[in-house]
């Protein structure tokens, strides 16, 4: 006789208790979603390795997208505190990095629209992190002119500016794609808009992008 | 034939691969023959290379120690659910609304209270009352009686100008009762 496989067993999570302790090194080598069983299933640890793996991806997926780095690493902090609240609601069928990058994305999205309503603080220019103090020390080649030198630090400008121009429902669609190389549907998921909503956006800032660059590079 | 509108259009497809492949074709064959779209293509590609090889940031030093002390507090405060919040502000409501109901009645109609006392007597000797009120009032018929009675007899106890006029009034077999206002009755507790 056929039996039935259990369902029930393998989506639930485990109880404290239920799980072999792990070292910091068995929880580097574990998938997000075990590292979330783990963690709900007693192992404090095992938020601290999702943290540590996040982290800098969250950051800089914030940063391009609001361009304030310190107020992005608030809302980096911001995405963790939500995550742990949450964390026992989170569905293991979903991916645990689409989970993340929503929470993330709407973060950075009230960030902007905050902004909006706020003129003042727009301010904080995105060139501000190009200013000398804040840029980091970097070797030259030699091989270089210095024209060649100035030449790409002004192409560096004149993309992040472009990026910086684009609408923000357009410029979200395109740091997740071209920064965190999210595919399509994952995007579709992360800012719940379909996915030729995904695709036109994407292309629209695409576009806008080129032509803004254009005169730089061409 | 493709025309530069559609390649344009369909240009992030094209890029990320997502195209079938006969599509995919198209696209390559129109490219090969149209500058204006290979310009494009060129100028997006090196812009987009610019901006990927941007220097990434890191989390600060403390970014981690920061975020263990956040989630420390919030092990350590007490859970507020927002369904514990609308329960105590339901609740909070309920006891206004009701306290509210208590007081429109009060001012309605005072709620009234019984409450009995009972009679207070001073007992002083027979004697000190005809020897100090006796001659004075005693014939004035708008007197009344208990009028009559006295203050206890000046206790020399050199208490200072008032210490005689107000000493304790002594208490003897043969005492005679003090009529006072009797204060029982009904008391109005909204004053």
């Amino acid at each position: 006789m056929e039996t039935k496989p259990n369902l029930e067993v393998t989506s639930r999570y485990a109880t404290p208790g239920e799980l072999e302790p792990l070292g910091r090194g068995e929880l580097k080598r574990l998938e997000d979603a075990e590292l979330v069983t783990h963690y709900l299933g007693g192992q404090r640890f095992a938020f601290n390795e999702i943290a540590e793996r996040y982290q800098d991806r969250l950051l800089n997926f914030i940063y391009r997208t609001i361009g304030d780095r310190d107020r992005a690493e608030d809302l980096v902090q911001e995405t963790f505190v939500r995550v742990y609240r949450h964390l026992h609601r989170f569905d293991p069928a979903r991916k645990f990095s689409t989970w993340i990058y929503t929470i993330a994305s709407n973060l950075a999205k009230n960030e902007l629209r905050n902004r909006a309503r706020n003129p003042l603080v727009l301010f904080h220019s995105l060139r501000k992190s190009w200013e000398a103090d804040h840029r980091p020390l970097e070797f030259e080649d030699t091989a270089y002119r210095p024209d060649d030198l100035f030449r790409k630090r002004r192409v560096r400008e004149q993309v992040e500016a472009a990026v910086a121009e684009l609408p923000e429902h357009h410029r979200v669609v395109f740091v997740l794609r071209e920064l965190e190389g999210k595919s399509y549907e994952e995007i579709s998921e992360i800012t719940g808009v379909t996915l030729g909503t995904v695709k036109s956006r994407l292309n629209r800032a695409r576009n806008r992008f080129a032509c803004i660059i254009s005169p730089m590079l061409d | 034939m493709m025309v530069c509108k559609e390649f344009i259009e369909r240009h992030t497809e094209y890029l990320d691969g997502a195209l079938a492949a006969g599509d995919h074709r198209r696209f390559d064959a129109h490219l090969e023959g149209c500058k204006s779209c290979r310009r494009y293509q060129r100028v997006l590609t090196r812009g987009l290379a610019a901006w990927r090889a941007l220097p990434r940031v890191s989390a600060s030093p403390d970014f981690l120690p920061r975020l263990q002390h956040r989630l420390y507090h919030i092990d350590e405060s007490p859970k507020r659910s927002w369904r514990g919040q609308v329960g105590r502000a339901a609740a909070i409501a309920l006891a206004s609304a009701g306290l509210f109901t208590l007081g429109v009645s009060n001012g309605s109609q005072p709620l009234l209270v019984e409450v009995q006392l009972p009679p207070v007597l001073a007992d002083v000797p027979a004697e000190t009352v005809a020897e100090s009120q006796g001659t004075r009032f005693a014939d004035d018929p708008y007197v009344p009686d208990w009028f009559l009675v006295p203050f206890a007899p000046a206790l020399d106890d050199g208490g200072g100008l008032f210490g005689s006029t107000y000493a304790v009034p002594i208490a003897t077999s043969d005492s005679i009762p003090l009529p006072v206002e009797r204060r029982s009755g009904q008391l109005d507790e909204s004053r």
